[in-house]
C-alpha cells in the first residue's frame, strides 16, 4: 500500500470542533494542510499566484461545507477534492493549459535533486495534459491510493491506473538525458 | 497458458506495482517479463528515479497562507457578526482610537464610566469583613438555572443545600434536576463536597468532555476523591465560602456600583454590579465540582446582598457584548447572545443556627485518598520563632507540622490566617516567589522587605519573608493592610531577592522600587489612567533589563492590590532603540494611538507600537480592546 509520502489524517476531535464552527480548531487544520493544498494547487494551475488563490478559496469553501463532511472519506481526500474543484474553476476562469509540449531544449543533466533538476521536473509536469497530471501528482506527491484518486476525479480505478502509467511514461521520456550530439552522429 | 505480457502492458503493471496496486497474478506475469526484458528493467529504474524527483519537487518550500486564509474564513463565517468583521478588516485602514471605540464597540470604555461607588463599596466590604468574623454557622438552600451548557440541552436546573460551621466544616449537595432529551445518555451533574478539619471529600460525575456528548462511548460514572491529613485552610481543597459571604469577590473588585436597597424575594437587598473576572470566587463556590459551562472574564455579574445579614440572596451572570466576547463564544462553540442570562442562583432559604449536627460533616474516605501530610501538634507551637505577635484579632486555631514547615493558624468566624515557618528557601524557590510579574516587593519595617501576592484562584493573599536562615510564609483572607501588619510583627528581617538569573541570554535584570526609581529613565512613561482596582502611580513592580547586545527594556506591572483571580493584571513594556517584532497572530488590527499606528494582537491581548525610537506595548489579557486603547492613550 502506498504509505511513503502519504498524508496523515487529523485528530477527529479537531475536525469535529471545526465542524461546529470552532475557528481555533479550523486554524489547526489550515496550518496542517495549507502547504499540501498549495502544492497540489500549484501543480494543477502551474502558477504561484493562482495557487495562492486556489488554496485560500479551497479553505473558505471547506469551512463552509465542513458541516456536510460526514467522515465517510478521509479528511485529506475530501479537502483535496475541494481544492481540485477550486483549481478547475480557477483555470476555467483564467486559462486552460491543456497541451502536450515536449521539452524542446534543455540541458542534458542527470536527475534529480539540484535546483535546475527541480525546475525541469516542474516544467515537465506542467506540460502534461491535466488529465494525466492530476493522478500522478496525487499519487506520487501525496501518496493517495487509486481508489481515492478514482473517487476524487470521478473516473474508474482502471483509468487511474492507465493514466498514471501514461503520465510516467511521458515524464520519464521528458526527463531522460538527451543523447550527446556526437553519439547521434557516430 | 497465458500469453506473455507485451512491453507496454508490463510497464503499466510496473507503474501499478510501484503504487502497491498490483494483484498477485499480474505480479507473477510482470516478474516473468522482467526476467527477459532489459528495456523494461531499465524503465523500472527510471520510474524509481522519477518518483524521487517528484518527491523532491513536492518538498519545495510553499508559502504560509494561514493568516490570509483565517482572515477570509472569519469574514465568510456566517455566524461572525458584522462588527467583528469590521475589526479584522481594520488592517487596511487606520481608524482613530476614539472613533474605533465608538465604531467597533458602540459603548463607552468601562473605565470612562465612573469606576463605581467607591465609598459605598468600601463600606460594604468593611461591613462584610465584620460579619465574617462573627459568623459561626450557616445553612442555606438554592435554586440554580444554567443556560448554554450543551446545544442539545438548553437549560439545566439544580437545587443545592449548604451547611457551614466556621472555620472549616463545610458540606454542599448539588442535585441536577434537568429534564434531559434522553435521560440515560446524559451525565447528571450531582456533586457532593464535604470538609472538616483534617479531611476533605468530593463526589462528582465523570464522563466524556461536553463536546462529545451525548454520543460518547464512555458510560457516565461517579468519581470520588478524598484527602486525609489535610493542612488547615489548604488552597487546593479550599472551601468555597464566597457563596456564604462574598468577601473575596467584593474585596478584589476595587470599586463597584451599588444600587438599592431594593426588594428581592421579600427582603431588602443591595445590588452590586461586577464582572466575572472579579466575581470568580462566588461562581467557583458552585463550580467546585462537576461540569459547567464557561464564562468570559468580562461577562457581567449582578449580585443582590441582603441588607441586614450581608448574605447573597441572588446572583446571575449575563453575557457581555464586546466583539472579543463574541469571537470567544464562537471559538468556544457557544451560542450566547449579548445580555443573555447564563447562570442564575437564588437562595430559597437561609439561617444562622448556633451549631450544626456533627454527622453533617462526616466525610467518607475513598479508596486511595491523597495525603496532605499535616500532623497536628501541641499549642506550644504557637510560641515558635517567626510566629506573629499581632494576629489582627484572630485566635489560635490549629497548629502542627507539614513538609512545608511548622504551620500555625488563627481564626475568628470565617476569617483566618496561616503562618508557615521553615528553614531558608533555596534560590529557585525565592525567585519563583519574588517573580515581579506576580509579586510586589513591600517594606515591612526598617530595611526589611517581603514579597506580597494578591489572592488568586486557589490561594488567598500571601506574604513571604526570606530571612537569613529562615523563611516565613503567610496566607490569609484578611485584607492586604492587615496582613502586612501581621507580617511586620513576626520580627523576621526580610532580605531582598535579587533577580539575577531571571533574564534571557545573560541579560541583567533588576527591580526598580516604586515609581520614583523610574525617574532615571526619562524615556519611560507611566499610564494616566487604569481600570478600577489598579493604581496608575504605583506599579506593583518595575523591572529593568539589559543584556549583552540587547536593548534596555523597562517593564511595569500593575496588579490589583487585593485579588487577581485570573492571574494576569496589566503589563506595560518599553524598550529603547527597538523595532516592532513580527506578529505571530492571525487577527492583527491597526489602531491609531495618539497619531501613531499601533498593532493589536487579540489573542495575546497586546497592543504594540513604535514612537520616536521607543517600543511600547500594553498587555491586559482579561480586558477588552477599548480598555487597552485607553491605557495606551494615557501613556504620555
Amino acid at each position: 500500500m502506498p504509505t511513503e509520502g502519504a498524508l496523515d489524517e487529523p485528530d477527529p476531535q479537531v475536525v469535529e470542533a471545526a465542524r461546529r464552527g470552532d475557528l481555533g480548531a479550523f486554524e489547526r487544520l489550515v496550518r496542517r494542510y495549507q502547504g499540501d493544498v498549495w502544492r497540489l494547487s500549484f501543480h494543477l494551475v502551474h502558477d504561484e499566484t493562482l495557487a495562492d488563490d486556489v488554496t485560500q478559496n479551497a479553505f473558505v469553501r471547506a469551512f463552509r461545507f465542513l458541516g456536510r463532511y460526514r467522515g465517510e472519506s478521509k479528511f485529506s481526500t475530501w479537502l483535496f477534492t475541494i481544492a481540485r474543484n477550486c483549481a478547475v474553476d480557477e483555470l476555467r476562469r483564467a486559462y486552460r493549459q491543456d497541451r502536450i509540449a515536449r521539452r524542446a531544449d534543455s540541458e542534458p543533466e542527470r536527475m534529480p535533486s539540484d535546483h535546475t533538476a527541480r525546475l525541469e521536473v516542474r516544467e515537465a509536469l506542467a506540460h502534461l495534459p491535466a488529465t494525466l497530471r492530476e493522478p500522478v501528482v496525487l499519487i506520487d506527491m501525496f501518496g493517495m491510493s487509486y481508489r481515492e484518486v478514482s473517487g476524487m476525479l470521478g473516473v474508474p480505478e482502471g483509468t487511474v491506473k492507465s493514466r498514471v502509467h501514461r503520465a510516467r511514461e511521458l515524464l520519464a521520456a521528458a526527463l531522460r538525458p538527451e543523447p550527446e550530439e556526437g553519439a547521434d552522429e557516430a | 497458458m497465458k500469453p506473455e505480457l507485451r512491453c507496454s502492458e508490463a510497464r503499466e503493471e510496473l507503474s501499478a506495482r510501484m503504487d502497491g496496486e498490483i494483484d498477485t497474478a499480474a505480479e507473477i506475469d510482470l516478474d516473468r517479463h522482467l526476467e527477459t526484458c532489459e528495456e523494461c528493467r531499465s524503465h523500472a529504474r527510471d520510474l524509481q528515479t522519477l518518483r524521487s524527483a517528484l518527491r523532491v519537487v513536492s518538498a519545495d518550500e510553499v508559502p504560509d497562507l494561514t493568516a490570509e486564509i483565517m482572515q477570509q474564513v472569519a469574514e465568510s463565517a456566517p455566524r461572525v457578526e458584522r462588527r467583528s468583521r469590521r475589526r479584522t478588516r481594520a488592517r487596511t485602514g487606520l481608524v482613530a482610537a476614539a472613533a474605533t471605540i465608538a465604531l467597533l464597540f458602540g459603548v463607552t470604555a468601562p473605565w470612562l464610566e465612573r469606576s463605581g461607588d467607591v465609598a459605598g463599596a468600601r463600606e460594604i466590604v468593611g461591613r462584610m469583613r465584620s460579619a465574617a468574623r462573627t459568623l459561626s454557622a450557616y445553612r442555606a438552600t438554592y435554586e440554580i438555572t444554567e443556560r448554554g451548557w450543551h446545544p442539545d440541552v438548553g437549560v439545566r436546573r439544580f437545587s443545592a443545600k449548604l451547611w457551614f460551621e466556621a472555620p472549616e466544616r463545610y458540606r454542599m449537595e448539588l442535585r441536577d434536576l434537568t429534564t434531559f432529551p434522553e435521560p440515560d445518555t446524559w451525565p447528571r451533574n450531582d456533586v457532593e463536597i464535604v470538609a472538616r478539619p483534617g479531611r476533605w471529600w468530593i463526589q462528582e460525575p465523570f464522563s466524556c468532555p461536553v463536546e462529545a456528548l451525548p454520543d460518547c462511548a464512555i458510560e457516565a460514572e461517579r468519581s470520588e476523591r478524598s484527602l486525609v491529613r489535610r493542612s488547615p485552610f489548604d488552597g487546593t481543597t479550599a472551601l468555597p465560602t464566597d457563596i456564604i459571604l462574598p468577601l473575596e469577590t467584593l474585596s478584589g473588585a476595587g470599586g463597584f456600583d451599588v444600587a438599592g436597597p431594593q426588594p428581592v424575594a421579600g427582603r431588602s437587598a443591595y445590588r452590586v454590579d461586577l464582572t466575572y473576572r472579579t466575581a470568580r470566587p462566588l461562581i467557583a463556590a458552585l463550580q467546585a465540582g462537576g461540569e459547567w459551562r464557561p464564562f468570559h472574564p468580562l461577562d457581567r455579574v449582578r449580585l443582590w446582598i441582603d441588607e441586614e445579614t450581608w448574605f447573597p440572596l441572588r446572583f446571575d451572570v449575563v453575557a457581555g457584548d464586546s466583539p472579543e466576547r463574541k469571537l470567544w463564544s464562537e471559538t468556544m462553540g457557544l451560542d450566547d447572545g449579548p445580555g443573555d442570562v447564563l447562570l442564575d442562583v437564588t437562595a430559597k432559604s437561609f439561617s444562622t443556627p448556633d451549631d450544626i449536627p456533627r454527622h453533617r460533616f462526616s466525610a467518607p474516605v475513598s479508596d486511595s485518598p491523597a495525603d496532605g501530610g499535616f500532623s497536628p501538634g501541641p499549642d506550644s507551637l504557637f510560641g515558635a520563632t517567626g510566629a506573629a505577635t499581632y494576629t489582627a484579632g484572630l485566635l489560635p486555631y490549629r497548629a502542627g507540622t507539614s513538609p512545608a514547615g511548622t504551620v500555625l493558624t488563627y481564626s475568628n468566624g470565617m476569617t483566618w490566617l496561616k503562618v508557615v515557618v521553615s528553614a531558608a528557601a533555596s534560590r529557585p524557590e525565592r525567585l519563583a516567589v519574588a517573580d515581579p510579574s506576580l509579586a510586589e516587593e513591600v517594606e515591612i519595617g526598617r530595611g526589611s522587605v517581603a514579597y506580597y501576592r494578591p489572592s488568586d484562584e486557589t490561594l488567598r493573599r500571601q506574604i513571604d519573608i526570606f530571612g537569613r536562615g529562615s523563611h516565613v510564609h503567610l496566607e490569609s483572607n484578611l485584607g492586604r493592610a492587615e496582613l502586612t501588619r501581621v507580617a511586620a510583627s513576626t520580627g523576621e528581617r526580610g532580605l531582598r531577592v535579587e533577580l539575577r538569573g531571571l533574564g534571557h541570554d545573560g541579560a541583567s535584570v533588576r527591580r526598580v522600587v516604586g515609581s520614583d526609581g523610574l525617574s532615571a529613565f526619562t524615556w519611560v512613561v507611566e499610564p494616566a489612567l487604569l481600570p478600577a482596582g489598579y493604581e496608575p502611580s504605583a506599579p506593583s513592580a518595575a523591572v529593568v533589563s539589559q543584556g549583552r547586545g540587547s536593548n534596555r527594556t523597562v517593564v511595569l506591572y500593575y496588579r490589583n492590590s487585593e485579588a487577581e483571580f485570573d492571574g494576569s493584571g496589566i503589563r506595560i513594556t518599553q524598550s529603547r532603540d527597538a523595532t516592532l517584532p513580527p506578529s505571530s497572530e492571525l487577527f492583527v488590527t491597526d489602531i491609531d494611538i495618539n497619531g501613531v499606528r499601533a498593532r493589536w494582537s487579540s489573542e495575546r491581548g497586546e497592543l504594540e507600537w513604535l514612537q520616536g525610537g521607543i517600543y511600547r506595548a500594553v498587555r491586559a489579557p482579561s480586558f477588552d480592546l477599548s480598555v487597552v486603547i485607553g491605557i495606551a492613550e494615557g501613556l504620555r
